[in-house]
């Protein structure tokens, strides 16, 4: 028997938008899509304040159903920032708002503050108990974001890991 | 390589004091196992044998009142299966006591608490 399988799924567009599987990658982007060409959509770095990309509305579709249930998901990227001047911003919320370029109202906390497993992001569902049981139930929204500052480099970044984890029954 | 199959990683068994009561990689049927055994005078145990280890982890002793409790912990990276553990035990109310096994390693990764 085979354990539960999750899609990562991103949410895009003025509200209430639409959904695609992002096949586990992200694109921190300076457009509002499902795309991951970095080079066509960078982010400007700023010669003061802070540069944002558009934020990533995140959340795991249940695409094969456990025994019971899955239930306490926790997500976390690094205790390390991506690079000089760029901060990777997390949040989670359970209702979806139209992606925005600037700061973000709901990613407001750097991801290095959730560096391992034992001090990760817990994530809600909408179903009871926080808990998923069925194909197609859903998670809370993920919302990350870079967050670009002055003292950053051109050129590109190092991919960030995102980890998952659950109890599943 | 870990497998998303994890019957081959081992299964609960359930004891009383007569001996093992059930043993089965369906975690789905160990509630309704245990419910049917629960009050018979007999304190229930709940242990884990991790296969590839050819070892029994446990077992726990379950006090009256308490459920059998058990679940997969589960970590993706990227997405793809990085980490399976297996908790056994007994939650009661909001306590919850288990040992975790690894799926790979077959260590205690988490003793009661």
């Amino acid at each position: 028997m085979a354990l539960a399988a999750f899609s990562l799924m991103k949410r895009t567009g003025a509200s209430p938008g639409s959904e695609a599987s992002t096949n586990w990658d992200v694109g921190l982007i300076n457009d509002d899509s499902n795309s991951t060409d970095t080079g066509s959509y960078p982010i400007p770095v700023p010669e003061t304040g802070y540069s944002y990309s558009y934020e990533s509305w995140l959340r795991l579709k249940c695409t094969a159903a456990p025994d019971n249930a899955v239930a306490n998901i926790k997500v976390w990227f690094s205790a390390s920032a991506p690079a000089t001047g760029v901060a990777l911003m997390i949040g989670t919320t359970a209702s979806y708002a139209t992606p925005t370029n600037e700061a973000s109202t709901v990613a407001t906390v750097n991801a290095t503050q959730y560096p391992d497993a034992g001090s990760a992001l817990a994530i809600g569902t909408p179903q009871s108990y926080d808990e998923i049981s069925a194909i197609n139930e859903y998670s809370d929204y993920i919302i990350v974001q870079l967050r670009v500052g002055p003292t950053a480099g051109q050129g590109n970044l190092p991919v960030q890991v995102l980890h998952v984890r659950y109890d599943e029954s | 390589m870990l497998y998303e199959d994890w019957t081959r990683y081992g299964f609960w068994v359930l004891y009383c004091e007569d001996g093992i009561i059930a043993q089965s990689s369906d975690w789905g049927t160990l509630p309704a196992v245990a419910a049917a055994r629960a009050n018979k005078g007999d304190p229930l145990r709940i242990g884990y044998h991790h296969v590839p280890r050819a070892q029994t982890f446990g077992p726990v002793d379950i006090p009256a009142g308490a459920e059998p409790y058990y679940f997969r912990r589960i970590e993706r990276v990227g997405g793809r299966l990085a980490k399976m553990e297996f908790h056994v035990g007994y939650r009661d109310g909001e306590r919850q006591n288990t040992i975790g096994i690894d799926a790979e390693t077959g260590r205690i990764v988490q003793t009661l608490c």
